[in-house]
């Protein structure tokens, strides 16, 4: 039974390092915390529902088209609003994104209402040596790896990766270098916002959407970017392992009712005595 | 102390405000009361903020722990037989003590570390009181005894308690930055490393600053409780206010004397307007003001060089405003 | 003379005049409602009750006030889910808004945190969405709830289940860290335990868990006879999600309250299969009402026209907190609060939604509960045995 315990965990665990892959992302290189976060989560999430419910459009075409137009809008959103307040200390960026948050978060109050709504799927579990393992959930942990391989290859063998590294670097020296800052800051919130998306997705063939989960979203994120390192991509696999193995022994040992409460205490410790994460890598890597 | 005409002048003005205030309580009737309890208790919070955030340069996000201890506090002492004004008195000594408890590590954290540290806090301190059935009575909540009196006599009573709180945080706040304590506090958010090298005991003042701040707001939350007569964890400790008490502050200007109840005020009065009239849309409107805010006044009214803005404005619209060097943390 | 002839010609058509008793006030109910944050669903439910309520008395010519007729008027406000702002709301409904009563908001802590207010005020309020006992413990006289409590609940479904399950023993109950799905799943345990059952797993999880696969893995260990859960609309969904990833079986699986709600089945679709739950009101019950619809199933279709679904209790109860006080300002014949209170004392209401009596504590004290099962995708009332449509399946999950 133990085993099935550490299979919850680490099936749990990828779906949240899914959803901060690209917060950590955004938070590594921009040095902004994304409020919209959780808003862009369960956008992709809706939008995914809406493609596949009403449009009849099948799981693995929505997906991408999710991520486009996530990429898309959190472009817009980089270049139109947040790239005024690059550099500036965490309470304007963090409030400005909250701002933003509000907005988004009517929207979609509005549009799609607080009922919950799923995407029926049944794929099922597979039975390995007497341990459950739901399909959907190595689905979930599946996109979490392809994203953050993506990622990682990306900003390493690709010009624009190099470029947004050298950003974070340093800016001033990146603009001497001829990089185009506000364009870099533009993509890599396009691709946190791409990666947001996918999660969504993925997040919709598991849970029931609401509107109201874009806290529960950002909360997570939250706490596997501080546990796994700021702004660190593998950072955020091993943040969200940590998460889900951790709260499984609290629910198994300290009792269901503290599951959640043992996340936020380790976040609370772990920033006091590691602020640069369980992984140890500082800043951008 | 420093104190000169200026100071004078400044104290002579607010304690205006606040006797205006005071002579209200028999005009008004008991919704706008509870109206104005709420605004002062905000002013409270925002200055208690403005200690730790404005004049020290810390983003704290923790304002809502401390408020939901001192709420927790003085429900568990009233429970308890102690009268009133000893509950109060012990929830803003819980606030102080856990100040410093929490204080001493988190501290050393700076920038975003401190921002997501005392946001944990605030999330640690709603987890336990959700959990903790035997103190705080969990997720039901706790009901405190109900304070004797006629509708009207209540209001008023609270009415003046957390107006008194609110003078109390702004004379506090009007005597500090004439001393050697503001002054080093301003010199933190400067630049700490050199405050230290010049031989200001750097920590000490940091957390001095940061139990002042958990003082007050823990005293806050305990008219709160008091007041509301039934708290519970997710109200105690609102996730949503601790973010908004930094923009309110920003609002009117961080680092300044008026700025806090300024900005407190500014906002209240947006947040009720726009939610009386766009009633659909009162979250994401909110949203747009608080972005519009950020924008266009991030140093806030009191903070901003408004001949500067207006100039540049003028000249050509795209140059970013370099008043924005003036809140770098 | 011709002066008593003038002075009645006057009072004649003063009476006659419609416009005369239009510009005397109309009853105000204030309500404060969560039309946005956690609770807007079950929030903009509860004014869709109160709407069809209030339109129905006005169109049978409004409250009859000894004389006159008063029309309804519901003045609300959004609390935005937020337990201050509701506080708030309610002095300014009474304050500013001068309403003549209050219907409660929809969360219990909310219900509790406002009823202080009213209860300084003497202003009587009804409260749709509270069935907590502990909610009516502060003594309040002008607390009043219209569901009756949990225990009659439980009590009806142990006494069932045990008739009709097989060697029904052993009870995993596990309950959502909130004030209603606490307070019933303890008095799940407490009736449970009064029949003999042994209940071998009793714990609570946080309102913020997404994932239960750690709390049903500790229960398929313990192989209970029949699974409880407690929660609301989002989390049972997923309880019941995970609970097919890892090929849960018992004799008998009972959540509250999502079953009851047609977005249950709408989010797991055929896993609702077989899966028990309970209610306070269900259409079929078919409730004599002589003051306004008629009957139970006749308010169900008034509903259904004006919103395009069935009522489930808790519009239901919305509709019933307004009809209620509508009920007893005919009967005290004024508007006056310390006379409606009297009645609402002691008074029992025949509604669509049930007999109502407000017993001493101010809550509902007429035991009316349903036992209800998903069968083929709709909700079959099993108990009691008068309004008994089909019988239990027992068996989870269902089998194909």
């Amino acid at each position: 039974m133990l085993a099935q315990y550490v299979v919850n965990g680490v099936l749990t665990g990828g779906i949240y390092a899914c959803l901060a892959v690209g917060f950590s992302l955004v938070w590594g290189v921009l040095n902004v915390v994304n409020m919209l976060h959780g808003s862009m989560v369960v956008l992709g999430a809706y939008f995914c529902l809406y493609a596949v419910q009403q449009l009849g459009t099948p799981l693995y075409v929505a997906m991408p088209l999710a991520c486009l137009f996530l990429f898309a809008a959190g472009y817009a959103v980089q270049k139109g609003v947040i790239n005024r307040v690059i550099g500036q200390p965490i309470l304007i960026t963090l409030t400005l994104t909250f701002g933003l948050e509000l907005i988004v978060n009517n929207l979609l109050l509005h549009l799609f209402s607080a009922t919950p709504r799923s995407l029926v799927t049944n794929f099922g579990a597979i039975e390995v040596f007497g341990l459950r393992i739901p399909v959907v959930r190595i689905g979930g942990m599946l996109v979490a790896a392809i994203l953050t391989v993506l990622v990682y290859w990306l900003l390493r063998h690709s010009k624009i990766g190099r470029a947004i590294i050298a950003v974070r670097m340093d800016r001033h020296a990146a603009a001497l270098m001829g990089i185009r800052i506000k364009q870099i800051y533009a993509l890599t919130f396009g691709i946190g916002a791409l990666m947001a998306g996918a999660a969504g997705c993925a997040m919709a063939l598991i849970y029931p959407i609401t509107p109201m989960m874009s806290g529960l979203f950002l909360g997570k994120a939250f706490i596997i970017c501080v546990l796994g390192g700021l702004g660190s991509v593998p950072g955020a696999i091993i943040g969200g392992l940590v998460l889900g193995l951790v709260e499984g022994v609290g629910s198994v040992t300290l009792g269901p009712q503290w599951a959640t409460s043992v996340g936020f205490m380790l976040m609370m410790l772990v920033i006091i005595v590691f602020p640069s994460g369980l992984a140890g890598k500082r800043g951008y890597e | 102390m420093n104190f000169d005409l200026s100071s004078a002048m400044k104290l002579a003005i607010g304690s205006a405000v606040f006797a205006a205030g005071a002579l209200l309580a028999v005009t008004l009737d008991n919704y706008q009361l509870q109206v104005g309890t709420s605004l002062a208790m905000l002013c409270v919070l925002c200055w208690a903020w403005n200690f730790v955030g404005g004049y020290m340069g810390y983003p704290s996000l923790a304002t809502s722990a401390f408020f939901g201890i001192g709420a927790y506090a003085n429900a568990v002492a009233q429970l308890h037989g102690a009268s009133l004004s000893v509950a109060w008195m012990v929830a803003g000594l819980a606030g102080g003590v856990i100040a410093a408890l929490v204080g001493v590590p988190m501290l050393r954290l700076k920038g975003h570390y401190f921002a997501v540290g005392s946001i944990a806090m605030v999330e640690v301190g709603r987890e336990i009181a959700n959990n903790w059935d035997g103190l705080t009575g969990g997720a039901v909540g706790l009901n405190l005894p109900l304070m004797a009196g006629s509708p009207d006599y209540v209001s008023r009573f609270f009415y003046l308690a957390m107006l008194a709180l609110a003078f109390l945080s702004f004379a506090l706040t009007l005597f500090i930055e004439r001393t050697r304590f503001g002054f080093g506090l301003r010199c933190i958010r400067q630049n700490e490393d050199a405050a230290s090298m010049v031989g200001m005991d750097v920590f000490r003042y940091k957390v001095a600053a940061f139990v002042l701040s958990g003082v007050l707001c823990a005293m806050a939350g305990s008219i709160y409780a008091s007041m509301v007569a039934f708290i519970e964890p997710k109200d105690a400790f609102n996730i949503i206010t601790t973010i908004e008490i930094p923009v309110m502050v920003m609002l009117g200007g961080m680092g300044t004397l008026f700025g806090p109840m300024i900005g407190g005020v500014f906002y209240v009065v947006l947040k009720e307007f726009v939610w009386a009239n766009f009633i659909n849309w009162h979250s994401g409107i909110l949203g747009a003001i608080i972005v519009a805010v950020i924008y266009f006044i991030p140093a806030g009214v009191f903070g901003t060089k408004w001949s500067i803005l207006i100039s540049r404005l003028r000249r050509s619209p795209e140059r970013k405003p370099s008043k924005l060097a003036e809140i770098k943390g | 003379m011709r002066v008593a002839y003038a002075m009645f010609t006057a009072a004649t058509l003063c009476l006659l005049n419609p416009t005369a008793g239009q510009a005397q006030e109309t009853l105000r109910l204030g309500a404060p409602i969560a039309l946005t944050g956690p609770l807007a669903d079950a929030g903009v439910k509860s004014k869709q009750g109160y709407d069809v309520c209030v339109s129905a008395v006005n169109a049978k010519g409004g409250v009859k006030v000894g004389g006159k007729s008063m029309k309804l008027e519901l003045v609300e406000y959004d609390y935005q889910s937020e337990t201050n702002r509701a506080v708030q709301l309610v002095q300014r409904l009474i304050n500013v808004d001068k309403v003549n009563f209050l219907l409660a908001p929809y969360g219990s802590g909310d219900t509790k945190a406002t009823a202080v207010v009213a209860e300084r005020y003497g202003t009587p309020m009804v409260a749709a969405a509270a069935a907590t006992a502990s909610i009516f413990d502060q003594n309040f006289q002008n607390l009043f709830g219209v569901l009756f409590s949990n225990s009659m609940i439980t009590n009806a479904e142990v006494a069932y289940y045990t008739k009709t399950t097989p060697d029904l023993k052993r009870v995993a109950v596990f309950a959502m860290n909130s004030l209603f799905p606490k307070a019933i799943a303890a008095s799940l345990v407490e009736s449970a335990k009064a029949k003999g059952l042994e209940v071998v797993y009793n714990e609570i999880y946080s309102p913020d868990t997404s994932d239960f696969s750690n709390i049903l893995t500790q229960v398929k260990s313990l192989k209970p006879d029949w699974i409880y859960a407690t929660g609301y609309t989002q989390e049972l969904v997923q309880v019941r999600r995970q609970m097919n990833d890892l090929g849960i079986e018992a004799k008998l699986v009972t959540m509250t309250a999502a079953p009851a709600y047609p977005e249950f089945r709408e989010n797991v679709k055929a896993l609702a299969e077989n899966v028990t739950t309970n209610s306070w009101w269900h259409q079929n019950a078919n409730y004599k009402d002589d003051y306004l619809f008629g009957s139970s199933l006749k308010y169900n279709e008034i509903f259904r026209e004006r919103f395009k679904r069935d009522a489930t209790y808790l519009e239901a109860a919305a509709t019933a907190s307004c009809e209620t006080i509508a009920m007893a300002i005919e009967e005290a014949k004024s508007i006056a609060p310390d006379a409606v209170r009297k009645v609402l004392r002691e008074k029992t209401f025949n509604t669509f939604y049930g007999p109502i009596h407000f017993g001493k504590t101010g809550q509902n004290d007429v035991n009316a509960a349903l036992v209800l099962q998903i069968q083929k995708g709709d909700l079959v009332v099993l108990a009691p045995e008068a309004l008994k449509q089909g019988q239990l399946n027992v068996g989870f999950p269902a089998k194909k």
